[in-house]
């Protein structure tokens, strides 16, 4: 019935010495510590002794969620609440020569029209960091609202309020906006060359990376088999289903409240900044997001309802259009990669030699770090000694990119996996042999220096992912051809080491016996809420129905970081087992005080406080804490693993806590007259270390898959000399149910990560091999690889047609 | 302690404005008026619904801004989405492009109105509970109502006929396999073959035991 292959709990690794649940919590004191250098963070337990963690349970989400009656960004109003909305650049490149909004002002029912000059703090710097001097742009600016350029098309230059929709629409059109159109760079490489038009002051050059480890050149030079691959990927957007919304108020003793579908409510602070207020006065709330995937990383709304509601001194709701979304909210970089991959005869990868060149969009966003994490990940989860990489981004005059689930570390996946079958092929190998004899297992480093600290289990899902999927079909019919593609990856969770991360979670018994829990983080679809209910339920001994979570509010819950980078398990769930494991000693405590019994003998089971010859019930163990003057009630701070930060020549002991492997194996039927694809069947297997929920581990495995799978096949934002002309999801083709194949989740478990229970993120990881495997399919079925995204039924036939002359010498 | 004084309105392109903070004032905007707006009335899950409303109005406006029914989602505004569908007289429709005044005196289904008895998830919500079929949440609605016309066909269906079914209804979460499997399980319930054995059945019917006969 379901298309999961796990028993609930999943499928356990052989791993090394394990520890009973209890016995490897975390105190709160561990909790602050735990997570550094080593795996001391590592708090592992066999999945059969957990009562909570590993139940496949329904989400404490869910129940509203299918009921209808979920209040998302968008579906809140308050009385008198007033309308805004953006006055976009309708060009790419172009000087603002002149602003007029008598006529939008002079209709009934407009309140206000702002421009750049009406914010108090108009220019937002970003950080670029880790680039040396020669590289121009150490500091980069946007500003809030265009006031003398625009640089690319869809850029914010007017900020109009209105009584109603209707009015605001009226008043955007009635708003007068001149241009002289400038030169502009719409391809990165353009973008470098000598004397293409500057996007900012100081180049087109935004960021840089380098690695340059071991020997390269004798490696090439000594190698059986070298082969050189070229790729390209497209610009994408995250599309999902809710665009971006907020409705903002000043609440009581003057305090801007800004409730946004939003992935980090920790922007509390750059709105504070923008208006020139306190960061105190500033409060972010995070309903239930209806999809983020990095969209709702970077700021959407948030400055623009702020001000409207500072403005007019009223409730404001901003909700974007598809076609605003879709327009000017920042995508995924579009990347060309060029592999050169040197190897023995044996099958042994030498030495990599790699070349990335990403295209940034106007503003700077994220992209250095983006382009960061795609140098790291570059040479996927293989040993290679001799790596020479050089990554490069570089400004455009092309919408703007950012975070995206992956953020980097996937589109490098279609490189260094397609450059591993060429090497199978070339040397006559199985390409899941080569792959095995290459990966990386505990105790090897990463090209930039890391030392992998936990189990690597990539031979583990390769061999799960293949049983899972079985014998390939055989095509459907005469002028068919089926294809097998496989792919693995690694991908990190947790930020970036010197960011200095940390999530807070608070939980305190109430006198009832239920459970409150409280903490910054944003739910933005993934379940990660509940995760951290059926974290406290196992540690608690309550059931999850007994907690109620409240999340993501800036001021009322503890700061928990971003829904990004996939760290809130890592994180917040930390935190969330330090908080609860510290509240279950307090409350072991209270009982010991009360009963003169030493607290070593005392344990916490389901509803009571047991030890040799006593029972206290929970709600009597609670009354015993108050006599005693014990609280009932804890905060656990989880501090990351820390290290130094990195300059442009990678070279770092440790750059990310921990990463996640995983391979994926794609059946797929190519018809040679047309070029139209079929996807078969996608098994995709993970060593999700422990699932604290598996339904909720599937869930983000096949999510993952399914916007891999649309990249590779469908989806593709096109722009033309930096005007966009995809306006909506009748030109921008998100998978629908009959694109997509069954897709199997394969869920292991090493028990072996830096979480709680030992689990790793897996909100990332599932999204990279999805391109290399439909490549490598594509591959198989027609004769020839496809090395430009997305794989159309164009592109698909030039390799059929490519492949002609030598297709009828195929098995 | 003297709070920071927020930042005066510093601009001339501003209206003069009553404070409007919750709470300080809560009575609402004037009703509106004119000749823009017609009178309808609908029935929004079993409740007769009259309102004043703008006369283009879609029927998603209408539902969420007139009526106050806010599960029907606006992913799109083009009828590509399907999180804005609603079931009209029994027919799933995008309401994102469909006009108020064209349905006028209709019997409106949405995703909420399949509850059962005193807001009980109703059958087809529970198979979606159990099952995950919601992750972010927002296609949910839609989903819903598109799996509750095909449900009350009393037809069991293959899994690529559901998928047919699904297809202009996007979810950029699931994968929409275990949507598939809550609606394969719904039609394989018991409790609503029991209901179906002589054909299809209206769409309240399979919202909850308590309604069925």
């Amino acid at each position: 019935m379901t298309t999961t292959a796990s028993p609930p709990g999943g499928r356990a690794l052989p791993g090394p010495a394990e520890v009973a649940a209890g016995e490897g919590a975390a105190t709160s004191d561990r909790a602050r510590t735990g997570g550094g250098p080593g795996v001391t963070g590592v708090r592992s337990s066999r999945a059969g002794e957990l009562r909570v963690v590993g139940q496949a349970l329904a989400r404490l989400d869910q129940a509203e969620k299918v009921a209808g009656t979920t209040r998302y960004a968008g579906d809140f109003a308050l009385p008198g609440m007033a309308h805004a909305r953006l006055v976009r650049s309708p060009l790419p490149s172009a000087r603002i020569t002149r602003r007029d909004a008598s006529k939008a002002l002079a209709l009934p029912g407009a309140l206000c029209v702002l421009f750049g000059e009406d914010v108090p703090h108009n220019t937002v710097w970003v950080d670029v960091p880790g680039q040396t001097v020669e590289v121009a742009a150490l500091k980069a600016s946007m500003e809030v609202l265009a006031t003398s350029r625009v640089r690319f098309h869809g850029e914010p230059v007017a900020l109009v309020v209105a009584e109603s929709e209707d009015v605001l629409a009226e008043a955007c059109e009635l708003v007068e906006i001149d241009y002289e159109e400038l030169p502009g760079v719409f391809d990165p490489e353009a973008a470098l060359a000598p004397g293409a038009p500057e996007v900012h002051d100081g180049g087109n050059l935004l960021g840089e990376w380098r690695i340059d480890r071991g020997d390269c050149d004798a490696a090439f030079a000594g190698a059986a088999v070298v082969v050189e691959g070229t790729y390209e990927t497209q610009l994408v957007d995250h599309a999902y289903l809710e665009p971006e919304a907020g409705v903002g108020w000043l609440d009581d003793h003057g305090v801007l409240t800004l409730r946004v579908a939003t992935q980090v409510v920790e922007h509390y602070r750059d709105v504070a900044r923008i208006l020139g207020l306190p960061e105190s006065r500033v409060r972010v709330l995070a309903p239930f997001v209806g999809g983020g995937f990095g969209g709702k990383e970077d700021m959407t709304v948030e400055p623009y309802v702020a001000l409207a509601v500072l403005q007019t001194r009223r409730p404001v709701r901003m909700v974007w259009s598809r076609g605003e979304s879709l327009l000017a909210r920042p995508k995924r970089h579009p990347v060309r990669l060029a592999y050169r991959t040197a190897a023995d005869r044996e099958g042994n990868i030498l030495a990599q030699e790699i070349e990335i060149l990403a295209d940034s969009g106007a503003y700077a966003y994220l992209s250095a770090l983006v382009l960061l994490y795609s140098s790291v990940h570059a040479c996927g989860p293989y040993r290679v000694a001799n790596v020479r990489l050089r990554a490069r981004c570089a400004y455009t005059n092309n919408p703007p990119t950012s975070a995206f689930r992956g953020f980097g570390g996937m589109q490098v996946v279609l490189g260094y996996e397609s450059q591993m079958d060429r090497v199978a092929d070339a040397l006559g190998l199985s390409r899941v042999a080569l792959r095995k004899r290459n990966s990386l297992s505990r105790g090897d480093a990463l090209p930039v220096g890391q030392v992998l600290e936990t189990e690597v289990a990539l031979a583990a899902t390769l061999d799960a992912a293949l049983a899972a999927a079985g014998p390939k079909p055989a095509p459907s019919g005469p002028g068919r051809a089926v294809g097998r593609g496989i792919a693995s990856n690694l991908q990190s969770y947790g930020r970036l080491v010197w960011l200095n991360d940390s999530a807070a979670a608070w939980v305190g018994f109430q006198l009832d016996g239920s459970v409150t829990l409280r903490c910054g983080v944003p739910d933005i679809g993934g379940g990660q809420a509940s995760s951290l209910a059926q974290i406290a339920a196992e540690v608690l001994g309550v059931s999850m129905e007994h907690i109620t979570v409240h999340f993501g509010d800036s001021s009322l819950t503890p700061l928990a970081g971003t829904t990004t980078a996939t760290r809130q398990l890592l994180m917040s769930g930390n935190a969330t087992y330090g908080a609860c494991s510290a509240l279950r000693d307090l409350l072991l405590a209270g009982v010991a005080a009360e009963l003169g019994e030493p607290v070593e003998g005392l344990r916490l089971e389901p509803g009571a406080v047991v030890g040799d010859g006593v029972r206290v019930p929970l709600a009597e163990a609670l009354v015993a804490c108050r006599r005693q003057s014990v609280p009932i009630e804890a905060l656990g701070t989880f501090y990351g693993p820390k290290g130094r930060p990195v300059t442009r020549d990678l070279d770092a002991t440790r750059i990310f806590p921990d990463f996640t492997f995983g391979s994926h194996v794609c059946d797929l039927e190519v018809d040679l007259e047309t070029g139209q694809v079929v996807l078969l069947r996608y098994v995709a297997a993970h060593d999700v270390g422990r699932a604290i929920n598996p339904r909720s581990v599937e869930g983000q495995i096949k999510g993952a898959v399914a916007q891999g799978l649309g990249m590779a096949l469908l989806e593709e934002v096109v722009v033309e000399e930096g005007v966009n002309l995809t306006g909506g999801l009748f030109q921008y083709l998100v998978p629908t149910a009959t694109d997509l194949p069954e897709i199997e989740a394969v869920v292991l478990e090493s028990g072996e990560g830096m979480g709680p229970f030992g689990a790793r993120g897996i909100g990332e990881p599932p999204i990279g091999p999805p391109l290399a495997a439909v490549a490598s399919a594509l591959e198989e079925a027609t004769g020839v690889r496809p090395t430009t995204l997305p794989f159309t039924p164009e592109r698909v036939l030039a390799c059929v047609a490519a492949s002609a002359p030598a297709r009828g010498a195929r098995p | 302690m003297t709070p920071t004084p927020l930042p005066e309105p510093a601009t001339d392109r501003v209206r003069p404005a009553d404070d409007h903070r919750p709470g300080a004032d809560a009575t609402p905007s004037p009703p509106r008026t004119g000749s823009n707006e017609v009178v309808l009335t609908l029935t929004v899950n079993g409740e007769a619904v009259r309102r004043s409303y703008a006369t283009h109005a879609s029927l998603l406006d209408w539902l969420r801004e007139a009526a106050g029914v806010t599960d029907p989602k606006l992913g799109c505004g083009e009828g590509v989405c399907g999180a804005c569908a609603v079931l009209v007289d029994g027919e799933p429709v995008s309401s994102c492009i469909v006009l108020a005044v064209q349905v006028d005196g209709a019997t409106v289904t949405t995703a909420s109105g399949l509850a059962g008895p005193g807001g009980a998830l109703g059958l087809l919500q529970r198979h979606f509970h159990e099952l995950h079929a919601a992750q972010c949440g927002f296609c949910t609605p839609g989903m819903l109502v598109t799996a509750a016309a095909l449900v009350a066909s009393g037809r069991r269906h293959s899994r690529a006929e559901i998928r047919h079914a699904l297809h202009g209804n996007l979810c950029r979460c699931t994968g929409y396999g275990p949507i598939v499997d809550a609606i394969e399980a719904a039609e394989a319930d018991p409790l609503l073959r029991r209901v179906v054995e002589g054909g299809a059945v209206e769409v309240a019917a399979i919202a909850g035991e308590g309604r069925l006969p």
